[in-house]
């Protein structure tokens, strides 16, 4: 997907679309959603120029090599680490936190789960996992967009994005089909035949919520929950049906880009990862969605980049073998430099207020510390754009007082407008940013 | 003489207490104060709050048995103890009374607790239908032949069996999902009703239409003697035929007429496959559609295949064996192949045939509209017309005989009425009847009724069993024969369900079972998930791979059919291959044209799923073998051992890729680490004694990948020797893989248990738990003669238990 380039509309958001089609037939609609805080939200973007704010994730199942990433000094003048020397061009973008970790979250690789969830693995096998951040704020904003959230992996379908009862939503590992679903429009008969493909969705959705309560008479405890969670299921497909067909006479943004071709061979993850970033940086600058999430998962390929000869997985184990320290720092330096690449790209899209960088919180972190060990300590975190006071290393906790990570979720969650107290662990909002 | 006595002592554990079971059931507390002297004896001097070791903390684990964690906490002592592990070698060990006291005093309140769970919930919770099992019953609702798992969102779980209902989710994505595949069924089967037969499309192609008109270099060339040759040749996509697409999703059968050139010296045959696909770098998935050998002075064969092909997907023939001669493209075009020697395939004919006849139509049609609609009187616009009568009649028949068959029993008014009522409200609002039936369709395919196997805790109804039978040996809903056993109740006696077994065994559907048991239990299904490194395994390629896999398909298969010993679980002096499968065991003088019994040499590793190649590549990863992976593997996949995870905050152990160090000498160290021994003591033997394969399953004798690198960083280094000789658990000592295999197979009874479970896991959708060992001996009594525990009767007997007949 080389040379991307756009048609002279700069600005594709929701309102560009909406005076297009007449801004009085659809606002009530988008009034009548929104919750009230979302209303806040929308005057505070208004005071900006009516620039949404945007949060995307980015994790890592393996971390990074702390020693690599974590600068040794801390405040504004730190000396760029290894994998942030790449990065000096956009130093001020985004800042660098370290010796943090998510509250009570352990269990190594099982704290996948709770990268934006932050909740505390009992390492029981009752665990129940809680919303992650990007879906507690795609359930309250996402209706505004076209496509609420999206959940994306470079390598298989897992994601750490739960729905509010514990359930993993399966992420997509498509660039193409993310494009297809972003940009190409369907015909007029087959748009047709989705709208009432919609309604008819939306009426068996019904009827299956009737047929629920007769069924659920003859249920042990333990299969009622079983059944509560596919109902919960049905029902939140309603409530996106209903968004969907609000939509659905809306254009799809026209763009002007080479269609990605995706790439097969799960050796080139590093790849693939990048072509993702790609998309993802098209549906920030087209505001086909807010809320974006990327994994990539810690399958054990061997990524196809010179010097590297063993697979990903294993290399994590590195087991402080100079060795594979080095050939993992081949492959994180690639990753950090994708990170990097993607900030650039968001500070290249002008809108009303600034860049779209400055209007996208963008967090890259990990459930890992220290891989080799499986630690989930002293985690790694770049954190750009949203408007924060960047260009900082904030070493906020040490060795033995880890800094609650959440403390940075609930910054974000103020940032989008929703002005919780807490979230999950949180103790407060990261001050330093502000 | 002491050593039997304890055995039979521990034998009788669980029969003494069967008779307190009943008072013992709403004991859901352990009582911690009657067995705390033998705690402080024996276990709280590494297990306390302080030392914690393995991260077990008995101070800390309280004696409630209601929560499930603390349950499995203490079965693990359980077990632990009474297999002698713990307290381990080096500490003082309780004496044999004082263990049996233990033992016998906690056995009973665990498997109450267990007890209770079940009579509360059942052994599994609601079950949802597995992908492959939603694709089967759509299909076989509508009486379509198209793939529906391409529309599911694949699942992401950790645990070895999909059908597991305590590990099943629900997400809205996955709802959304289902409705476009019962969509896409939909429209299959409204378009197959009603399409004409004599619109079926077809085509005859010859080497003049196979050799594309302005020849690329990856479609097929023209040899000069008027056919048309696919060179064995290095690159993507080489042997695509562009005109072997259809504007026209559907299934195709295919017949093609082929013969080799330019054979091996050595009395090989070209193997050559087909794969289906657009076959072009946008679109770059090719799925394996036919693989076959080509033998010289064989002549032309004709080859045939059925296949789903999208409109625009198109077939690629060629040879594709990695062990022999492979040309460049260049080479292709300039055409020296032919006098090079290079092995290729020539393709004389293509035939295609779409697959549509009057029955498939005619099935469609009935099963969707029943035989209400009639042949359209002549000058009409439409082919069918509806039969005069009452339309409400009909709405309500159809609904209903749609429902019963979805929701796999009988159903009744109340049950209908909300799908009956988006019908007749959708007529009320002159939509046409086609039309509102549509809305009542889609409704059942979205309903839990459909979605879910419906049981209640307890004894299984018959329909219940009806279905667990079904999806447990076929991953189809039950058919005609098992709907007429639920409804005369028989299914409830042990001896029809094992009648019914049997005549399930004969059908093609059973292949389902074997696939999809032998890819979960076996992780067949993860054999895509690395590819090997092409520098260090440059023979690997499709057609191996699927080799592989078939052989421990059929080789299961096999063991039922034959009702072979569970000792061949771990050895046998036969196995399953194919010419291509042999060579790669270096065995060439031993292959077949297709997968199939043969006697292997005396000396031979193989035989037995633990030196299968298949086995042995997911087991591995693309460059290197771990012996912890596959230790931890056979430990559980083929012993059926539980293995810890290792504590947090130990670093792993992976090959030293400089070479320096075997991975023994680095295990070796591990082990001295405290809180690694006494897990790896039983990890160790099993991966070790598999040193001698190398990520795709073939011999070596030295770790040459680890070399090819070694060698970059010093020019001087030597290759280091496989070691693969070590001693069991137990201390017994082997030389390698032959002796390892032997001292498995001498615990055949471990296997069967294994199996016995693996299989029961399979078939209910809950693993085994501890009060279930009882009935899992049971059948494994049943099922053994002579100490020969035999597969297709654990098979049987588990058919016909109770454990399998209750939720």
């Amino acid at each position: 997907m080389k040379n991307v380039t756009f048609t002279s509309r700069q600005k594709l958001s929701r309102r560009t679309a909406l005076r297009g089609l007449g801004a009085s037939a659809a606002l009530p609609w988008l009034d009548a959603m929104r919750p009230a805080f979302a209303k806040e939200a929308s005057a505070e973007s208004d005071a900006k120029g009516g620039d949404p704010t945007r949060f995307v994730s980015i994790s890592l199942a393996l971390g990074l090599i702390q020693e690599n990433l974590n600068p040794k000094d801390a405040g504004t003048d730190y000396t760029a680490s290894r994998y942030l020397e790449g990065l000096q061009d956009i130093r001020d973008e985004f800042s660098v936190l370290s010796q943090c970790h998510r509250p009570d979250v352990v269990g190594g690789h099982r704290a996948e789960a709770s990268i934006l969830s932050a909740a505390p693995i009992s390492g029981s096998a009752s665990f129940r996992n809680t919303i992650s951040l990007d879906q507690y704020m795609a359930k309250h904003l996402g209706h505004e967009t076209r496509i609420r959230s999206l959940v994306l992996n470079s390598g298989n379908t897992a994601s750490p994005s739960y729905t509010q009862n514990g359930t993993m939503i399966p992420a997509q590992t498509s660039p193409r089909a993310v494009f297809e679903k972003l940009f190409v429009e369907e015909g007029a008969a087959s748009r047709k035949a989705t709208a009432q493909r919609l309604s008819e969705g939306r009426s068996i959705m019904d009827i299956i919520s009737a047929d629920a309560k007769l069924l659920q008479k003859n249920l042990g405890s333990g299969d009622r929950e079983k059944l509560d969670q596919y109902f919960t299921s049905v029902r939140e497909l309603e409530q996106r049906l209903e968004g969907y067909e609000n939509w659905l006479n809306e254009p799809k943004p026209d763009i002007e880009a080479e269609f990605p071709t995706d790439i097969e061979d799960a050796n080139r993850v590093v790849e693939r990862h990048v072509m993702m970033l790609d998309v993802m940086a098209l549906a920030l600058q087209t505001d086909s969605t807010r809320f974006m999430t990327l994994h990539l998962d810690g399958g054990n390929r061997t990524i196809n980049i010179p010097g590297v000869t063993q697979g990903y997985h294993a290399l994590s184990h590195h087991g402080q073998d100079k060795k594979k320290l080095e050939e993992l720092a081949l492959i994180e330096t690639q990753l950090v430099g994708a990170y990097g690449r993607f900030l650039r790209k968001l500070k290249g899209m002008k809108e009303s207020s600034g860049s779209a960088l400055d209007n996208t919180m963008v967090l890259m972190s990990s459930n890992l510390g220290n891989a080799s060990s499986h630690r989930n300590t002293n985690v790694p975190v770049l954190f750009g754009g949203g408007g924060f006071r960047h260009g900082q290393h904030l070493a906020l906790g040490t060795a033995q007082k880890q800094y609650p990570l959440t403390n940075l979720f609930l910054s974000a969650l103020h940032r989008v407008g929703m002005m919780d107290d807490q979230f999950v662990s949180s103790t407060g909002t990261v001050t330093e940013l502000a | 003489m002491k050593f039997r006595f304890i055995l039979a002592l521990l034998a009788a554990v669980p029969s003494l207490f069967a008779a307190d079971e009943v008072q013992e059931q709403d004991g859901l507390t352990l009582d911690l104060e009657a067995i705390d002297s033998f705690l402080s004896a024996n276990c709280y001097e590494c297990h306390d709050d302080l030392v914690k070791e393995g991260g077990l903390d008995l101070f800390d684990l309280s004696g409630d048995l209601s929560d499930p964690d603390v349950l499995t906490h203490w079965q693990h002592v359980y077990d632990r103890v009474k297999s002698g592990e713990m307290p381990p070698k080096e500490k003082e060990r309780p004496d044999s009374i004082e263990k049996l006291t233990f033992l016998a005093s906690v056995y009973p309140q665990l498997r109450a607790a267990d007890v209770y769970q079940d009579e509360a919930n059942g052994r599994s919770l609601a079950r949802r239908l597995t992908h492959k099992e939603f694709e089967n019953s759509v299909k076989e609702i509508f009486k379509i032949n198209i793939p529906l798992q391409g529309y599911l969102i694949p699942n992401a779980t950790a645990t070895v069996f999909q059908n597991d209902s305590y590990e099943q989710q629900v997400s809205h994505y996955d709802v959304e999902a289902y409705l476009a595949a019962v969509d896409a069924a939909l429209a299959n089967a409204e378009q197959l009703a009603f399409q004409d037969p004599s619109a079926q499309l077809s085509k005859r192609l010859v080497a003049k239409d196979i050799i594309h008109r302005n020849t690329g270099r990856r479609e097929p060339q023209a040899l000069g003697d008027g056919s048309a040759v696919v060179w064995s040749a290095n690159g993507p996509f080489i042997g695509r035929i562009p005109k072997t697409s259809f504007s026209k999703t559907s299934v195709y059968r295919y017949r093609i007429q082929v013969d080799g050139i330019n054979f091996p010296k050595d009395g090989r045959p070209i193997w050559v496959s087909v794969t289906a696909g657009r076959q072009q770098a946008d679109a770059p998935i090719q799925r394996m559609v036919s693989f076959f050998p080509l033998y010289e002075n064989e002549g032309r064969k004709w080859i045939e295949f059925e296949t789903f092909l999208e409109a625009g997907e198109r077939l690629a023939i060629r040879p594709e064996d990695r062990t022999l001669q492979r040309v460049s493209l260049a080479a292709v075009v300039n055409n020296w192949a032919k006098d090079k020697g290079v092995p290729g395939v020539r393709i004389h004919r293509i035939d295609i045939d779409e697959q549509l006849d009057q029955g498939i139509s005619q099935a469609a049609r009935e099963a969707l509209y029943g035989r209400y609609l009639i042949p359209a009187p002549k000058g009409h616009k439409q082919r069918f017309v509806w039969k005069k009568g009452d339309r409400r009649a009909v709405v309500h028949d159809l609904v209903s005989r749609f429902a019963t068959t979805a929701f796999r029993r009988p159903v009744d008014n109340e049950v209908l009425a909300p799908y009956l009522g988006i019908v007749f409200s959708r007529l009320d609002q002159d939509y046409s009847l086609m039309d509102a039936l549509r809305y009542a369709y889609r409704a059942i395919l979205v309903s839990p009724r459909f979605m879910f196997l419906q049981e209640e805790p307890g004894a299984l109804d018959p329909y219940a069993i009806a279905s667990r039978m079904s999806y447990f040996l076929w991953s189809s809903p039950p058919d005609d024969k098992l709907l007429l056993a639920a409804a005369d109740g028989s299914l409830t006696d042990p001896e029809i369900r094992f009648e019914h077994l049997s005549r399930m065994m004969k059908d093609p559907r059973f292949q389902d079972f074997v696939t999809v048991f032998t890819d979960e239990w076996l992780d067949l299904d993860e054999i895509d998930f690395t590819s090997p490194d092409v520098n260090d395994y440059p023979k690997f390629d499709e057609i191996l791979k699927h080799s592989m896999l078939e052989e421990t398909r059929s080789y299961f298969r096999y063991q039922l059919k034959k009702n072979l010993s569970a000792s061949t679980i771990a050895r046998s002096d036969f196995t399953m291959m194919n010419e291509r499968l042999a060579h790669h065991y270096q065995l060439t003088k031993l292959g077949k044209r297709s997968t199939q019994k043969v006697k292997l040499p005396a000396d031979s590793v193989r035989g037995g799923f633990l030196t299968q190649a298949s086995v042995l590549k997911v087991t591995a990863d693309g460059s290197h073998t771990s012996p912890i992976l596959r230790g931890i593997w056979i430990l559980e996949r083929i012993l059926g051992k539980h293995v810890s995870s290792p504590p947090d905050e130990v670093p792993a152990v992976e090959p030293d890729i400089r070479g320096a160090k075997t991975i023994r000498e680095q295990l070796a160290m591990h082990r001295d680490v405290k809180g690694c021994a006494s897990c790896h003591y039983k990890i160790d033997p099993p991966g070790f004694a598999l040193e001698n394969f190398d990520p795709v399953g073939a011999w070596r004798t030295h770790y040459w990948a680890t070399h090819r690198v070694a060698k970059q960083i010093n020019k001087k280094a030597k290759p280091l020797i496989v070691e693969a000789h070590y001693q069991t658990e137990d201390g017994i000592p082997f030389a390698g893989i032959r002796d390892y295999k032997d001292i498995v197979a001498a615990d055949e009874e471990g296997l069967a248990r294994n199996y016995a479970k693996k299989l029961t896991a399979y078939a209910t959708g809950a693993p085994v738990r501890f009060k279930d060992r009882e009935a899992i001996e049971k059948i494994l009594e049943l099922s053994s003669t002579d100490g020969t525990y035999r597969m297709r009767s654990i098979l049987e007997n588990l058919v016909r238990s109770d454990l399998f007949a209750s939720k």
